[in-house]
């Protein structure tokens, strides 16, 4: 009988619970309707001559070997779809925390549209990947290149069944899962070179030889930093590991030589940056990946992800007590208990603990060079392996061979360990003074750079995110910047040199319509093709009177041309842009109902993680068309209440701010007695000594041609 | 030994040796490696039939996993045409 409280329940105790529910759904499902039932059935290898509701005789095929006595039917295929889920989602999450820790560090901003976080953007990634083509190279080989993914997902998941996650919660419990996990973890050098061998590609090729060489390198290390452990604690269980850890205290106390090893030995073995030399970007394309697209390479990403949430776990169960934790008390006052936690959430805690300092290392590390990886792992991290297999062997030289207990100053110790440890210290003290001359420039130092790096990224950490968040924020831009023009009414005077100088012939006279100037002479204005201006800024040179100016709006984008197209009523302002109208025409729509909904929840939680504030932001996306505005308004001098006051309508409060600055700003420099002071700068700059400017050739050149 | 289990016994025993002679055959060495280590798999198999779990990880983890592994690399280092296909 299975316990009250889920979390005390076993897998095998919830593989029974959830038969019992698929049996029971199963013979419901005799209810169907035949077809489907018949897909079904033949897609299970089952005859479908017996069937019936209630009574389903199995004959052959796989049947048999699913349904033992017509019960036993969904306990593999459970566990299996519940394993794949399980690390399915640990993946996403994986992923996800990778892209958002990444993007922090880079001061970026990562995923963060679709869903809570942008937590749901992987699962579009997914379908995307899902949905596009699974391209064949012509002369692959192709067996070897579909099993490519077959073995690193295949093996990957097995690894991951057999990580317990607390006494209780595990998959798949396996005698020796370590070695299990570790014979696993040898497996998948076989999909890297595989793949990279098959696709017949070049940066494929030597990206899989790349990864047989680091795989090796990396290998040895990775299982020999493991052997102080396991000589240790006594066992090759992860079970009896975190026990050992529980009664004794964390392992990395007692091998922090081989936690380190153990951790370069997994970064290697994962192929993550500083060590992802198999699929180095910017030398060899994709790498051992190259050639594969579609859910193909998605299956490659996720078996990759999938051995990280292994290794990540390894590292916690081996060395960081795995879901046990210290407490301490003051006489019988807990004052750090977390241990009242479930054990399946320190685990995942520790776990996505240590998947965030390997994506600070990323975020740290330059990649090495082939031979310095191959120097590494040999060179350093086999012999240093070695050394830590003989600081374990002092450790429990205890247990070997108990002596007579003598006492020292730390305490009581057999003869045994005192000799032991005298010989290992003297043993160091001789190293040190033989390297003694190159351990400054050798190790010393590239230590110091190794951690003032590490630091360096992690200052970068948390600042300020220089994403724009596009459609609810805009670059904020000088007001003086030269963007889409502006006209004024009043100050124009019809006399078309901006067209005549417009090298892209992008403005035209047009007809005014709204246009409400005195004399009926001067009505036609220039009306604007925004789609091929190159924002010269000749015609405003050009104006006489300074009715053309030109603002801050930069946004000059649409869906068709007729949106890049601004009438003479547009740019004097009488008639309002459509995107100006309304701007949800012109851009995407990312606010969703669920978005809506989130939003007032997440403000506060968002104001927190970034410096933007969501209102602020959404708020300011008129501000660069009403500045433009303003500065046209300003531009032909307006004190005209009725045009301010249409402008300052609809604004935020930080665009009436805005607006009010440039006011103020405008009316200091009003020195003159001429109220338009607009004219007045313009005919300032034009006084200015300027080399030839356009169509003012000297004559003589022009008759000397 | 049950019908059954000699029947796995000689399943392995094929799955050892018919992989070992087509990795002999193998004119391209990179097929001829994958082949071995299937063979290497078939006798981890035979391990576990015989009831030894520690050596069928052991002959996984070693054999399978790194001695082939540097076969492999051997043979990428090699400077014959390993990509070179016959058509």
């Amino acid at each position: 009988m299975a316990p009250a409280n889920p979390f005390d329940w076993t897998f095998t105790e919830l593989c029974g619970a959830l038969n019992d529910i698929s049996y029971h759904v199963f013979y419901a499902a005799g209810d169907l309707p035949h077809n489907l039932w018949n897909i079904l059935v033949t897609s299970l290898g089952m005859s479908n001559s017996a069937l019936g509701p209630g009574q389903m005789t199995f004959h052959a095929g796989i049947a048999d070997w699913l349904f033992v006595q017509n019960r036993a039917i969904m306990v593999p295929l459970i566990a299996a779809s519940l394993l794949l889920m399980f690390t399915l989602i640990n993946v996403l999450m994986f992923i996800w925390v990778e892209r958002k820790l990444l993007a922090r560090f880079m001061d970026r901003r990562g995923p963060m549209v679709s869903g809570p976080f942008g937590l749901l953007q992987n699962v579009w990634d997914g379908m995307k990947l899902l949905i596009k083509e699974n391209a064949r190279p012509a002369r692959a080989e192709m067996f070897a290149f579909f099993l490519c993914p077959v073995i690193l997902v295949g093996s990957a998941l097995a690894a991951a069944g057999a990580i317990p996650m607390s006494p209780k919660v595990m998959i798949a419990t396996i005698d020796l899962d370590l070695l299990w996990v570790l014979m696993l973890f040898a497996f998948a050098p076989y999909a890297v070179f595989l793949g990279g061998w098959a696709s017949y590609n070049k940066f494929s090729l030597i990206g899989g030889m790349r990864s047989a060489a680091q795989m090796l390198a990396g290998e040895v290390p990775f299982f020999l930093s493991i052997a102080g452990v396991v000589l240790i604690a006594g066992s090759f269980r992860f079970g009896d590991i975190v026990a050992w850890q529980d009664a004794h205290g964390w392992m990395i106390f007692a091998q922090p030589l081989g936690a380190v090893l153990f951790t370069v030995a997994v970064l290697i073995e994962l192929e993550r940056i500083p060590f992802d030399l198999p699929e180095a970007e910017s030398e060899l394309v994709e790498g051992w990946t190259t050639e594969y697209s579609g859910l193909r390479w998605g299956m490659l990403w996720l078996g990759g992800y999938m051995r990280g949430y292994v290794g990540c776990a390894m590292i916690v169960l081996l060395f960081l007590g795995g879901w046990g934790m210290p407490s301490y008390t003051i006489g019988s006052v807990p004052v750090f208990a977390p241990h009242i936690l479930p054990p399946i959430v320190v685990f995942f805690a520790k776990t996505y603990l240590v998947f965030a300092f390997f994506v600070w290392v990323r975020a740290s590390y330059p990649r090495l060079r082939t031979d310095q990886l191959l120097n590494a792992g040999w060179k350093r991290l086999l012999p240093l392996t070695l050394v830590n297999i003989a600081l374990a062997g002092f450790l429990i030289v205890d247990q070997v061979r108990p002596g007579e207990v003598a006492q020292t100053p730390l305490g009581p110790a057999s003869q045994e360990t005192i000799v032991a440890w005298s010989v290992g210290i003297l043993t160091f003290l001789v190293m040190v003074g033989a390297y003694s001359a190159r351990l400054m420039p050798r190790v010393l130092q590239p230590l110091a750079s190794t951690a003032r790096l590490f630091v360096g990224t992690l200052g970068w950490f948390g600042g300020r995110p220089f994403t724009v968040l596009y459609p609810y924020e805009r670059l904020e831009v000088p007001l003086s910047e030269r963007w889409l023009h502006g006209l004024s009414d009043e100050k124009c005077i019809s006399c078309a040199r901006c067209c005549r100088i417009c090298p892209d012939n992008c403005l035209n006279m047009v007809e005014s319509e709204k246009g409400q100037h005195p004399d009926p002479r001067f009505t036609t204005r220039p009306a604007l093709d925004a789609s091929h201006c190159m924002f010269c800024g000749l015609c405003v040179e050009v104006c006489p009177t300074g009715a053309l100016t030109m603002g801050p709006n930069y946004e000059l984008s649409g869906f068709s041309r007729d949106e890049l197209y601004w009438s003479q009523d547009q740019l004097m302002g009488y008639t309002k842009h459509d995107m100006q109208e309304n701007p949800k025409k012109g851009e995407m729509e990312v606010e969703g109902p669920l978005d809506k909904l989130l939003y007032p929840l997440l403000t506060p939680v968002l104001q927190f993680v970034t410096p933007h504030n969501y209102e602020r932001a959404k708020g300011s996306h008129v501000d660069a068309n009403v500045a433009s505005s303003a500065i046209r308004a300003l531009g032909g001098a307006s004190s005209d209440d009725k045009e301010m006051g249409l402008i300052v309508d609809n604004m935020s409060p930080r665009s009436r701010k805005a607006v009010e600055m440039l006011l103020e700003d405008m009316r200091t420099r009003r020195k003159g007695p001429r109220d338009d002071s607009a004219w007045d700068l313009r005919h300032q700059r034009k006084r200015e000594p300027k080399g030839s400017g356009f169509g003012e050739t000297p004559p003589d050149e022009e008759d000397g041609g | 030994m049950t019908l059954r289990e000699d029947a796995t016994f000689w399943l392995f025993i094929g799955v050892t040796v018919l992989p070992a002679l087509v990795a002999v055959r193998a004119r391209d060495a990179m097929k001829g490696v994958i082949w071995l280590s299937i063979s290497l798999i078939g006798v981890a198999a035979l391990f576990l039939m015989l009831g030894s779990t520690v050596l069928l990880l052991f002959q996984l983890i070693i054999y399978v996993g790194a001695v082939t592994v540097l076969y492999v690399w051997g043979v990428m280092l090699m400077r014959t045409e390993i990509t070179e296909r016959s058509e």
